[in-house]
């Protein structure tokens, strides 16, 4: 069981439904520390619904979920799942960074506001911090110019960039991607993929879900396919590729190339 | 009978004390009226979205009573009609030595509760409007409830919610009219009673409507400066001087228009 304890998160038997509608049967998956698993399949198979029952944007029904040894979401009395008020549930989130296929910035505010906010409110930094760290965060994503300019006025790529930015201010444990390069075109698909492979080689522990299949094979440590709710196989991203060890993901990928 | 350009210009070049004074009374009257009411219309709107149905429940039966009742029965309701009988009556009351009348007390209370119900549809329109992407990122930066709600959705939906909400108090400032019935000495009920007394009906309206239009203009620049100020996120490019900011409001840009959100 060490190497189980070793993971920092450990989604074990998780189910989800939305009303009748079981979108997660049972998923089980251990990411350890420092470790990059990506998760593609095909739409509607639940990989993002999963992603988001990590940080408890939704709510599973059965299971557990531990993140860092705590459960997310619940309180296990003997065996029975309480859920944990509201404000147990945003502290938890504080070690999970989240970036988003809309990107989501504020768009009320400046790319260095989007970026100092959660750090100032959440964690208390005062300003002068809050901005260093920012703007070291922007130059690392190449955004440095951008600090003052409003989300509209920027390209898609710029805007997840600069997403990205935001939620490493927070100096997360775990980063999640919820398909970051979904909703953007393929000029500046390229440069939010370099950005997040470069945080994959900084030792960041990442949840990747995506449909770019080439980075999930050289970026990821561990590659999953996700399938009606479950996982269907997982392998190292070479074996995943090159031997495509289920009839299931040999199907998918016929399916996108 | 002729139009008597004499007296009309007297009227409207030297209105005199009086009238002035129902001038500010009309103002004050819309204004705290407005304050008012914007207060219960956020409680009302957030309220329309509780999570509690009861909350709800209450906030919707607020929505639908008000709205279905015409603004000059409220107002003759809060002066007359609790006096009648005999729950509350409105007495004068004197702060800091300016005296506020009964009349004026029930009006201003009658016209925001008024209000309350039309701004409160407004504020929770501008709450929907707020995207859940934007919620779910701030929840995902470890952001409570107040936190969100103040630095995110607020901010937001007053983006929303400004211009309609200006809208409601152009309206506002000529519904202070209605508050002559009850006998509050605004503008309106001053120009009547002074009609009654010199027969110069017609100037006197024309005097009185051109006080209400003043009064609307002036608030439509402010408004415009307050709409101008909200939309920073939406231009490089901000108009620099008051007069281009006034020209901006009066003539939006058709690009600027169509990238609004």
């Amino acid at each position: 069981m060490t190497g189980a304890d070793a993971a920092l998160v450990r989604a074990d038997n998780v189910h989800k439904w939305f009303g009748q509608n079981e979108v997660l049967k049972g998923v089980s998956l251990h990411v350890g520390r420092g470790e990059v698993l990506s998760i593609i399949g095909p739409s509607g198979s639940g990989k993002s619904t999963f992603l988001r029952c990590i940080n408890q944007l939704e709510t599973y029904q059965k299971g557990r979920i531990h993140v860092g040894g705590e459960l997310i979401g619940f309180e296990d009395r003997g065996g029975r799942l309480v859920p944990l008020p509201n404000r147990r549930i945003v502290a938890q989130r504080r070690n999970i960074g989240m970036v988003f296929q809309q990107f989501n910035l504020f768009w009320h505010m400046t790319v260095l506001d989007n970026i100092i906010e959660a750090p100032m409110l959440v964690l208390g930094q005062r300003r002068a911090e809050a901005e260093a760290t920012a703007m070291a965060l922007l130059e690392r994503v190449g955004l440095a110019e951008k600090a003052h300019a409003y989300p509209m006025k920027l390209s898609g790529g710029q805007q997840q960039r600069a997403a990205i930015a935001r939620a490493l201010a927070m100096k997360p444990d775990l980063m999640l991607f919820d398909e970051p390069t979904s909703a953007l075109d393929p000029e500046t698909t390229g440069e939010v993929l370099n950005v997040i492979a470069d945080l994959a080689r900084s030792g960041m522990t990442m949840i990747v879900v995506t449909h770019e299949m080439a980075f999930a094979r050289q970026v990821s440590d561990r590659v999953v396919l996700m399938e009606n709710g479950k996982v269907d196989c997982e392998a190292e991203p070479e074996i995943f590729f090159r031997d495509q060890p289920s009839a299931r993901l040999k199907a998918f990928l016929a399916t996108i190339h | 009978m002729g139009f008597d350009w004499a007296f009309f210009w007297s009227r409207l070049t030297d209105p005199g004390d009086l009238y002035m004074i129902a001038l500010g009374r009309t103002v004050l009257m819309a204004v705290l009226a407005m304050l008012l009411g914007l207060v219960i219309g956020v409680l009302v709107g957030f309220g329309r979205l509780s999570k509690f149905a009861p909350i709800r429940a209450v906030c919707a039966f607020y929505v639908w009573l008000i709205r279905g009742i015409p603004v000059l029965v409220l107002l003759v309701f809060f002066f007359s009609g609790l006096a009648a009988a005999g729950f509350f009556r409105f007495s004068d009351i004197t702060l800091f030595g300016i005296t506020m009348s009964a009349s004026f007390q029930a009006a201003v209370l009658g016209l925001a509760i008024h209000e309350g119900a039309y701004m409160a549809e407004i504020v929770r329109n501008g709450i929907q409007a707020v995207q859940r992407g934007q919620i779910e990122a701030a929840k995902s930066l470890g952001m409570g409830t107040f936190q969100l709600t103040r630095r995110i959705i607020l901010p937001q939906a007053t983006r929303v919610i400004v211009p309609p909400l200006g809208n409601d108090f152009n309206h506002l400032l000529k519904t202070t009219s209605l508050a002559s019935v009850i006998g509050v000495q605004e503008i309106f009920q001053l120009t009547e009673s002074m009609s009654a007394t010199t027969f110069k009906t017609f100037e006197l309206l024309i005097v009185v409507s051109i006080t209400y239009l003043a009064l609307t203009t002036i608030w439509n620049v402010i408004q415009g400066l307050i709409e101008a100020r909200l939309r920073r996120h939406e231009r490089d490019e901000q108009p620099a001087t008051l007069a281009a900011k006034i020209a901006y409001f009066l003539w939006p840009r058709g690009d600027a228009a169509m990238e609004r959100r």
